[in-house]
């Protein structure tokens, strides 16, 4: 079963709680000129492991989305784990690996539905500046897979017409974090909230929108599926993403 | 700049990409299709995509897809009668709002060419209805009977195409019927007939348009249609100008005589509201006359409205063109009525009223027929009659019948009534080349069953069905296609070819996955005529979702082989 963007949300917020050590009237009277390294000289708020949830709004103005989608917007709840491999003054560099389950789904001729998900699975490779309890800015290019699932429901097929394929995907984008709480005590290992925003463009290889008949096993009918064409689902995209980070 | 301010500028850029996005309308179309036949494939009207989808069947029977842009807003689909040809006649933007609006049109696409040849015709003012020649030269468009299609119309006017030989541009002419107050309610294309030239004694070949008003006829010469100033129209006025009588055109008949005479052609017209018959001799002008030809017109009464009026010859003499004259059948009297080049009338008491005839002679005496080919006359029509009242409120029986015409002397002889008992729903013609099957006719019933009619041996063989069938005639005239409409059922009906008789009838039951709206006998695109002509396979279309077509091998039906085709009206998106 495929975790729900909600269910994903709450295990994010209770594992934040349970994380938390601080309470927020002790982190009022922290001040960082008193952060002093008491056994670590490590920056917790620049050497980290994150984990993302967020949503993501692509743009697709491929002709191919256009069975699937009213408005060629492809939203996506939008999933990631990093780990910062290397730190430098204000520069560090993470590594992980993030998961964009999209979906769009619309009617087609007034007759039938049309419907597209795609899971785009990438290793996000991020590039950061800091700027100390502010947070930092990130440039992030992700290169993966992504397995696009296209569907189409139509009264003249005796099955579903569908396709399943996997295709190259990259996503180049830069943006920002911000440093929600705490934002000093910086050598301390305690669980950060950020928010964070970016945009960029994300690179599908082509498909083609050959689908055919989700016949049953055994079945002997000779069914020509349908050839929408191709599908490019190269696009801009912004993403909006709380993270927790340790 | 603050980090609060990039992120509030990179989300509206991102934001403001991702609401400006548009889907191609095409996506967001109603489906309204109507489906047509052409030899080599399905057209699929599209009507909202404004295109017409030409689907075609491959050796392996799946299908392939051709999209022709159409004119906005149709109103007149017709395939031509060789089914090489399709016509669509739209309307437009009508009236015109903007520049770029549409103007009325007529698309003429030739499906005999890879990919198809669209050809559009703009018209001036759309013309909601079309009649097509039979012989494939010319198409007109007239407004006709019924509410005007704009505020105000001129009925008078038509617009003739020209559609063969190809020209190097489209060629139209709009013509405004001269009026003494009738409008155009019906045009008819004549075959070539000899006419009088004003020159010579041999005549011209030249062909005719008929147009039949409410009160009178006018006559064009095609010949000189297209003329920079066409010549004068002939109107004649089918009453005396005494009165206001309107009449309602039925139907014409058109002979051309003696080929070498070039002054005996002939036009029989009957019309709906009237019992007289009008004959036109076709005969040379008075020297001066813009015309060469003039028409003389003569009426006969046949006693009460005739139901179909035909040019047939009664003698095997070539005297008098065999014996040429006109037989209008009178159901509501139950009698025929024979009008000879005098105008001079003979009836003739039928043994049933029968309202409609066709003139089988050519079928029978064809060398394929076996029977031997006769010159000239005397004829055999075919007569047959869905339920008819007489005047006296019986309703007679029904049938059909052969009737072997001879000399008339008002007593009724020569009649072989063939055993079929049941109302008559339509009598089918058999395609395909004379050499193939020349006699055959589809007799449908008008609540279940079918007969094949053996025109030469004048024998019957009825076919049981399950509920009345639609029928469809291969273009080949080897087969014949029944299937029950919206549902699943489908059979093919060999055909017997001479010299096998009835008794090779052969039916092989087949089903579709879905229900059918319409059955096609198609050449396979790109197979080579092996010499008995290019193979066929059958599509039936499911007009459900976005439509789909199941394939099947027309010579080797089999409902394991067949092949379903999906969303036809999605693969080949406008």
């Amino acid at each position: 079963m495929k975790p729900s963007p909600w269910s994903l949300a709450a295990a994010f917020a209770a594992a934040g709680i349970t994380l938390s050590p601080t309470p927020a009237s002790a982190q009022a009277v922290a001040p960082d000129v008193a952060d002093v390294p008491p056994t670590s000289p490590i920056d917790h708020r620049e050497e980290m492991t994150r984990l993302e949830l967020g949503y993501r709004g692509s743009f697709v103005p491929d002709p191919g989305f256009d069975p699937f989608s009213n408005n060629d917007f492809l939203p996506a709840f939008s999933m990631a784990v990093t780990r910062t491999v290397f730190a430098a003054g204000r520069l560090s560099f993470a590594a992980g690996v993030a998961w964009d389950n999209e979906g769009s789904t619309a009617t087609i001729r007034g007759i039938d539905g049309g419907s597209l998900r795609m899971n785009r699975i990438t290793v996000p490779l991020e590039g950061r500046l800091h700027f100390g309890p502010w947070g930092y800015a990130f440039a992030r290019a992700a290169p993966g897979v992504a397995a696009l699932e296209t569907q189409v429901s139509d009264a003249s097929a005796p099955a579903t017409l569908s396709k399943t394929q996997w295709l190259f995907a990259t996503d180049l984008s830069a943006g920002v974090a911000w440093l929600v709480w705490p934002r000093f005590e910086r050598y301390r290992m305690t669980a950060r909230y950020w928010l964070q925003a970016d945009g960029g463009y994300g690179f599908v290889a082509q498909g083609r929108l050959n689908l055919g008949p989700d016949l049953p096993s055994g079945s002997t009918q000779r069914v020509d599926g349908v050839d929408l064409g191709t599908i490019s689902m190269n696009g801009g995209f912004f993403r909006l993403a709380a993270a927790i980070s340790f | 700049m603050k980090p609060a301010s990039v992120i509030a500028g990179a989300l509206a850029l991102t934001s403001a990409a991702a609401g400006c996005g548009s889907r191609a309308p095409s996506w967001t179309l109603p489906v309204e299709a109507t489906s047509y036949p052409l030899n080599t494939g399905v057209a699929i009207v599209d009507e909202a995509a404004h295109r017409v989808l030409i689907v075609s069947a491959n050796a392996d029977l799946s299908t392939s897809e051709q999209s022709v842009t159409v004119g906005h807003n149709v109103v007149t689909v017709a395939t031509s009668p060789d089914g090489n040809h399709l016509f669509v006649m739209s309307n437009g933007d009508w009236p015109p709002q903007s520049p770029s609006d549409q103007p009325p049109s007529l698309t003429y696409i030739d499906a005999t060419t890879t990919p198809v040849t669209v050809t559009p015709y703009p018209m001036k003012q759309p013309q909601p209805n079309l009649v097509l020649d039979p012989l494939g030269q010319y198409a007109a468009a007239y407004t006709g009977p019924g509410t005007p299609a704009q505020f105000i119309d001129d009925p008078n006017e038509i617009v003739i195409f020209k559609l063969s030989p190809p020209a190097t541009a489209p060629t139209s002419a709009t013509l405004s019927i001269q009026s003494f107050g009738g409008t155009p309610q019906q045009l008819t294309f004549t075959p070539t007939l000899t006419l009088p030239d004003g020159t010579t004694t041999t005549g011209m070949q030249t062909r005719l348009l008929l147009v039949e008003s409410t009160i009178d006829l006018t006559i064009l010469d095609m010949g000189h249609a297209f003329d920079p100033v066409p010549p004068q129209q002939i109107t004649v006025q089918l009453t005396d100008g005494t009165t206001t009588q309107q009449e309602t055109p039925a139907g014409v008949a058109v002979d051309d005589g003696d080929p070498s005479n070039p002054n005996d052609a002939r036009i029989a017209l009957w019309t709906s509201t009237d019992s007289n018959v009008f004959i036109f001799q076709l005969g040379p002008s008075e020297p001066g006359t813009p015309n060469p030809f003039t028409p003389s017109i003569n009426s006969a009464s046949v006693g009460a409205i005739p139901s179909t009026v035909a040019f047939v010859h009664t003698s095997a003499q070539p005297a008098n063109d065999y014996g040429l004259q006109v037989l209008a059948l009178v159901p509501s009297q139950t009698k025929a009525v024979f009008i000879d080049e005098d105008d001079d009338t003979t009836e003739v008491t039928m043994p049933t009223p029968y309202t409609n005839l066709s003139v089988v002679t050519k079928i029978i005496d064809s060398p394929a027929s076996g029977n031997g080919a006769s010159p000239g006359g005397p004829d055999t029509a075919l007569l047959w009659a869905q339920s008819a009242s007489t005047d006296d409120g019986v309703t007679g029986p029904i049938g059909m019948a052969f009737w072997d015409l001879g000399e008339v002397d008002g007593q009724i002889s020569g009649v072989d009534v063939v055993s079929v008992s049941q109302p008559i729903q339509a009598v089918l013609d058999v395609g395909g080349p004379a050499s193939v099957n020349p006699g055959l006719k589809i007799v449908q019933l008008a609540t279940s069953g079918v007969y094949v009619l053996d025109l030469s041996s004048r024998m019957a063989s009825p076919l049981d069905t399950n509920g009345a069938p639609s029928l469809v005639s291969s273009a080949d005239g080897t087969r014949l296609w029944a299937f029950a409409p919206n549902g699943t059922d489908l059979a093919e009906i060999s055909l017997p070819i001479p010299p096998e008789g009835l008794s090779a009838l052969s039916v092989v039951p087949l089903i579709t996955p879905m229900p059918i709206g319409g059955v096609y006998d198609v050449t396979i695109a790109g197979m080579p005529d092996g010499g008995v002509g290019k193979p066929h396979a059958l599509i039936a279309t499911h007009p459900q979702g976005t439509w789909g077509a199941t394939v099947f091998d027309a010579e080797n039906p089999t409902t394991a082989n067949a092949q379903n085709v999906t969303a036809l009206l999605l693969e080949a998106s406008p």
